[in-house]
């Protein structure tokens, strides 16, 4: 169980997404949007302890963040078990949990909710209604947009690059990521979360 | 411009891919910079 008196940092972003291939084009893309604006990206891929269980890395690092994006746009029913993933909505009911119970500083907490389309959550999780929902409609360009004016929004912080500009140079880190891999030789589609958001920061350093 | 954060956990390979990126950067500044230069038509 985390402590209670867990400092709750301001400028750390939780992001609670699917992890598979076939999402990693809008992982990737919140990623660099969240370090672009100047904040830190966090997610439950950054631990590598084995001797730790999944769930209390979760709960720390979601008591440690201030803000919150989740992606409930993979909970659909899978075609060999018939059954939704429920990992997204799990974490995303943690974070409104630690908001609501948690000690005062916890209450600063804000949360994002992306999703396929705009009203689909009312079908599997219509309870959650009134809080901040989006839709990227899995475009990893729209994804960035509505990450950029979420945190502008909720951070209430000035001069944050505007969402075409992000996206424009989210195109030119994808076009030298290739590059950057061949010489490390590692995979683009591959790299741990790590290396993807040292890649991230280094690059944004040097070329923005 | 916001400045850039550092990630909470370091990469094993930080160094590796800070050198990786330098590079790239650097020759598409070259490149970019070769573009300027050539006359146009």
């Amino acid at each position: 169980m985390p402590s209670l008196s867990a400092r709750l940092r301001s400028n750390h972003v939780f992001i609670n997404c699917p992890f598979d291939h076939r999402y990693r084009p809008i992982f990737n893309a919140i990623v660099f949007a969240v370090y672009d604006l100047g904040f830190v990206a966090r997610c439950s891929l950054e631990e590598d302890d084995a001797g730790d269980f999944r769930l209390s890395k979760i709960e720390r690092m979601i008591q440690e963040c201030r803000f919150g994006i989740n992606d409930l746009s993979a909970v659909a029913l899978d075609p060999i078990t018939n059954l939704p993933r429920f990992n997204m909505p799990l974490e995303l009911g943690l974070f409104l949990g630690c908001r609501r119970f948690g000690p005062q500083n916890q209450s600063k907490k804000r949360t994002l909710i992306l999703d396929s389309e705009q009203y689909r959550y009312r079908h599997f999780i219509s309870d959650i209604s009134g809080q901040d929902i989006r839709a990227h409609g899995g475009d990893a360009k729209n994804a960035i947009r509505e990450v950029r004016d979420w945190l502008q929004a909720t951070s209430r912080r000035s001069m944050l690059a505007g969402g075409g500009e992000i996206v424009d140079r989210y195109r030119r880190f994808r076009t030298d990521l290739p590059d950057i891999c061949a010489a490390l030789a590692l995979e683009p589609d591959r790299l741990t979360f790590r290396d993807l958001s040292a890649a991230i920061t280094d690059w944004l350093r040097t070329s923005r | 411009m916001t400045p850039v954060q550092d990630p909470p956990k370091k990469s094993s390979r930080a160094s590796d891919i800070e050198r990786a990126v330098g590079e790239i950067s650097l020759r598409r500044v070259q490149a970019d910079a070769i573009l300027e230069r050539s006359p146009k038509k």
